[in-house]
């Protein structure tokens, strides 16, 4: 038996019933926008040393990240097998489209590096993960 | 490549919600000049209220954005809380039109709390909030990059009306619940009429813009920034030929004291307001997660 509708509620309902339809309209475009691989912003990063994947010997003294454009970074996470490794990083840098960080001495592993940084001419943020190896 | 994070799409939720808090102040404190004389007291009092409320939001909503910016950039919650990202985020130039539109956000709720405040400062108040968002951004790195007053005078001419048209909708809709027949037609006929101008301006804006922000057409199907520069227009298409059914089929329906016009009227606002939210959901996406062809100083 199906439950009686009360005249005002169906009313109610119908009054609603486009909200639902724009609900889902705005549903279906966020999840186009999670689908999407960003770019961040227009402010590139054109290289890194050590580079995106690359297999080194030793312990690199310096960290670099060169950019298409002068940014302020932000935040440089180096990681390793889950641990932090302790960067000493300016609270407030100068904008620049090299940007060197001095590294302690690494041991071999495979290391993972997180970037973010502020284009400081409009204030769009840019970021990246990459990994390196050393043996 | 990277994917889209919890605190990015925080970055544009957060940013979608300032856009419409401070466009719909900006543009109810326009249609309350425009329209005071159509309008009965209780309906007046309670759309100052909702401004008063709105204002208070994307005061809010601006601050959080600062916030979730930080947290986006550091990559977990701990970056809501650092101030050194929060300052650089503040000093790369969001700290310049946070502060206009907070004078603008104050300069509206002074204004409708004062009593016989001159109207002139709730228009100040308006047009420095909802052109607040040119301080920062794609547009103002593109006219300080080329020295250029066009790229700016666009931009602030498609934010006022944007807000002229967008702020309208919720005060439209108020009006559409509480007044008789002919102060609604009045209303609506009146805000159409203006409408016809701003929206016309409002588009040509936009798509000197677009002009200025893509080098190529292709952009539009080929590159990110240009995709949901195109799902904008076809939204915006969406919001147009609303629009044009409201002025044109019901509008004049009302002056005949229809009511199904006037529930159709209603309805149609609902679908506005769905699609405009959309709007700003894709500009937020516009401004956050890509960037035009024209700023990629790459080759």
């Amino acid at each position: 038996m199906s439950k009686p509708t009360l005249p005002g509620r169906r009313a109610s309902a119908a009054r609603y019933a486009c909200v639902p339809r724009g609900m889902r309209a705005a549903l279906t475009l966020c999840a186009g926008l999670l689908a999407m691989s960003p770019a961040f912003g227009h402010a590139k990063l054109l290289e890194s040393s050590p580079a995106a994947g690359a297999e080194i010997t030793g312990s690199p003294p310096a960290l670099t990240l060169t950019f298409n454009e002068n940014v302020r970074l932000g935040v440089l996470k180096l990681t390793t097998a889950g641990h932090a490794v302790p960067l000493a990083i300016d609270s407030n840098p100068a904008s620049a489209r090299v940007i060197t960080i001095k590294l302690p001495p690494l041991t071999s592993g495979k290391y993972e590096v997180q970037w973010s940084a502020l284009t400081p001419s409009d204030g769009h943020v840019v970021k990246g993960t990459y990994s390196f190896v050393i043996r | 490549m990277m994917t889209l994070g919890i605190w990015d799409a925080a970055v544009v939720t957060a940013k979608a919600a300032t856009y419409a808090a401070t466009l719909a102040a900006s543009g109810g404190a326009f249609f309350l000049i425009y329209s005071h004389a159509l309008l009965d007291g209780i309906c007046a009092g309670r759309i100052r209220r909702l401004i008063r409320v709105l204002a208070f939001i994307a005061a809010l909503a601006g601050g959080a954005m600062i916030l979730v910016t930080g947290a986006s950039m550091s990559g977990d919650a701990g970056g809501l809380a650092d101030m050194g990202l929060a300052r650089m985020i503040l000093q790369a130039g969001e700290g310049r039109a946070s502060l206009v539109r907070l004078i603008g956000l104050i300069l509206i709720g002074a204004s409708l709390t004062v009593r016989r405040s001159p109207a002139a400062v709730a228009l100040l108040g308006s047009v420095a909030a909802a052109t607040s968002f040119a301080w920062v951004g794609h547009l103002h790195s593109l006219s300080v990059l080329r020295g250029a007053w066009l790229p700016a005078l666009a931009i602030v001419a498609h934010l006022l009306g944007v807000a002229f048209w967008l702020g309208a909708l919720v005060p439209l809709l108020m009006v559409a619940r509480d007044a008789d027949m002919a102060r609604i037609a009045a209303t609506a006929r009146r805000f159409g009429t203006a409408a016809l101008v701003v929206v016309g301006g409002l588009l040509a804006a936009g798509a000197g813009l677009l002009c200025l922000l893509l080098s190529n057409v292709s952009e539009l199907w080929t590159d990110d920034y240009g995709r949901l520069a195109l799902t904008k227009v076809l939204l915006v298409s969406c919001l147009l030929a609303l629009a044009a059914l409201n002025h044109l089929r019901l509008t004049p329906r009302l002056f005949a004291y229809d009511t199904g016009a006037l529930r159709a009227l209603k309805r149609s606002i609902l679908v506005e307001l769905a699609v405009a939210g959309c709007v700003l959901v894709v500009t937020a996406a516009m401004t956050t997660l890509a960037g035009p062809s024209a700023l990629d100083m790459s080759h």
